[in-house]
């Protein structure tokens, strides 16, 4: 019974139920949108670094040990090609790398060796624009750790766009308006469900009389704040997907900076829109607990 | 259809007040500028003592704000009253807790005036509703629920919507979902009010019916036209003065009124 009136509640006033949906479905895109923002703002934008004050090209840069055979540095090679993020691997002339590395180091080191006993400098072009921070610093872990690998330079400009939380400014702030918002949209959507169930007052009031206990008066209540906070969600998710891939990219000339690809929500993120979601309606259904739970007043 | 609340004995009382007083608080605005209000009381019920017997029909009868819903809302357990003792089919209401208050209700049938039936459910989930809380098998809720349904002459309309219904079929929807359980004690609060002079002695009727079941039937009305219509015990509650600035309490009485049956005066 408990579905059933759920379902026959959401069914019974069609027009309330979609106004509470889609209520519930704007607050938490709103949410969506700023959490991608901050998303895409704490993305290492790999292609886009401005790093030609040092001379340096936009890419990484792996330093190999020289000693390495040519066979195994063809290896090498095919292994980062094989990696769909690299689009090309290139191998630095030794004069060419001698200058990175003054660029990067100063005159001092390129002074105590010679081009020849240089490492093997191989430079690796992404074929993505951005890449999440933590992945970022993965792979260039996972690069270390490669045999014969010496050393990965990421550049200054990506290394600054992968440092931790808190010493990039932009993001502290994008992070507590995120918070901000957060908080705002959970108090929204408890809301509109607590405001969606006024109307089922009555029919409260008539079960307490008849003698129904709490549990079974609440029990639908709650499957239609789970009703309302997934559906909500979903219905944010695809909103959010629609605009980022469909929309944005038509005028993404007008909306974001040249070059800039702005990428979807990460699955982790979803998540997280659809727990704040369900939590929040779940909220909203145990803010209706105090109704139930007084005395019946009227017949 | 088999009981399924405990009938109370012969020599028990079904509905029992005793020395009942109750006191509304009513907060009045004094001034709209500054928000403040001053708390007046109203005394809805004084030293009201009554008992109604298994199988009895009765009329509690008034006018509007004689305090008739208050009486009953007392016997359902929905309020409490400022003093005195209740006892509804044997459980002393006024010192239950509010679940056991809802354990009682399922024992009890109530019928409203404007007949409160869940809109979103069928006839059939309407009358169904009583016998979910009592924890009955769906067989046994669908035998009840089709049998008192053939009883109100709506088993036809069993799974429409109640929006499709009469003002005079809903009241019947109503009743049935007040037998279902075969209650031993019916509590109806001005039924016929929204119902035609036809469609209202017919309730009645129907409610008179049950009395050779042994149940009690208890139902306010202001209607005076019905109760001369159909007699039976009646109660009336008058209200003895206007709540007046001096003691600031509206004292009510009972009296014995002209029809009164014989015998029934030392129940009051």
């Amino acid at each position: 019974m408990t579905f059933k009136l759920a379902l026959k509640h959401l069914f019974s006033k069609p027009v309330s139920s979609l106004l509470t949906l889609l209520a519930v479905s704007a607050a938490l895109t709103l949410l969506g949108s700023f959490w991608t923002i901050v998303e895409n703002l704490e993305r290492v934008r790999v292609t886009q670094i401005d790093i030609s004050e040092n001379g340096a090209q936009p890419g990484i840069t792996v330093f190999v040990d020289s000693k390495l055979a040519a066979n195994e540095i063809t290896s090498l090679k095919k292994k980062f090609l094989d990696d769909k993020r690299f689009k090309s691997t290139e191998l630095v002339a030794p004069e060419e790398a001698m200058k990175i590395l003054e660029a990067q180091f100063g005159e001092t080191l390129t002074k105590v060796f010679s081009a020849e006993a240089l490492p093997i400098t191989l430079k690796l072009q992404f074929a993505i624009s951005t890449l999440g921070r933590e992945e970022f610093l993965t792979l260039l872990n996972e690069i270390r750790s490669l045999p014969g690998v010496l050393d990965v330079d990421a550049g200054q400009g990506l290394s600054a766009q992968a440092s931790p939380m808190g010493e990039t400014p932009v993001f502290s702030w994008a992070t507590l308006l995120l918070i901000a918002v957060f908080l705002i949209v959970a108090l929204l959507v408890s809301h509109l469900i607590r405001i969606a169930f006024e109307s089922l007052r009555p029919e409260v009031e008539t079960l307490k009389v008849l003698g129904a206990s709490k549990f079974w008066i609440f029990k639908p209540l709650l499957v239609e704040g789970i009703f309302f906070g997934v559906s909500g969600a979903i219905v944010s998710l695809l909103l959010l997907a629609l605009s980022v891939n469909l929309v944005l990219p038509r005028f993404s000339e007008l909306l974001l900076p040249k070059g800039f690809e702005m990428l979807g929500l990460s699955p982790s993120a979803s998540l997280g829109l659809m727990g704040v979601s369900l939590g929040a309606s779940l909220f909203g259904a145990i803010f209706t607990w105090p109704l139930i739970e007084r005395p019946a007043q009227e017949i | 259809m088999g009981g399924a609340s405990q009938r109370p004995s012969l020599n028990s009382f079904v509905v029992e007040l005793k020395d009942v007083d109750k006191e509304f608080q009513i907060q009045r605005e004094t001034s709209r500028l500054l928000g403040s209000a001053s708390t007046s009381k109203i005394q809805a019920l004084s030293r009201v003592s009554m008992r109604l017997r298994p199988g009895e029909f009765v009329f509690l009868t008034g006018p509007s704000g004689a305090g008739k819903t208050t009486l009953l809302k007392l016997a359902l357990g929905l309020d409490n009253p400022t003093s005195g003792e209740i006892y509804t089919l044997g459980q002393p209401v006024h010192n239950l807790s509010e679940t056991n208050r809802r354990t009682l209700r399922r024992q009890i049938g109530v019928i409203f005036q404007d007949h409160r039936l869940l809109n979103s459910l069928t006839v059939y989930e309407n009358v169904e509703l009583p016998l979910q809380f009592l924890g009955l098998t769906q067989k046994e809720r669908e035998r009840r629920v089709l049998e008192i349904l053939e009883v109100v002459q709506m088993k036809a309309h069993a799974f429409e919507k109640i929006s499709s219904l009469s003002a005079g079929e809903r009241q019947r929807i109503g009743i049935a979902r007040a037998l279902v359980t075969t209650p031993s004690l019916i509590i109806a609060d001005e039924p016929t009010g929204n119902l035609d002079p036809v469609a209202a002695r017919a309730l009645i009727r129907m409610l008179r019916e049950l009395k050779g079941n042994g149940t009690t039937v208890l139902i306010a009305t202001h209607d005076m036209g019905l109760v001369r219509d159909f007699g039976g015990r009646v109660l009336e509650l008058v209200g003895g003065s206007v709540p007046g600035a001096d003691s600031g309490r509206d004292s009510r009485a009972y009296k014995v009124p002209r029809f009164w049956p014989a015998g029934a005066a030392n129940d009051v």
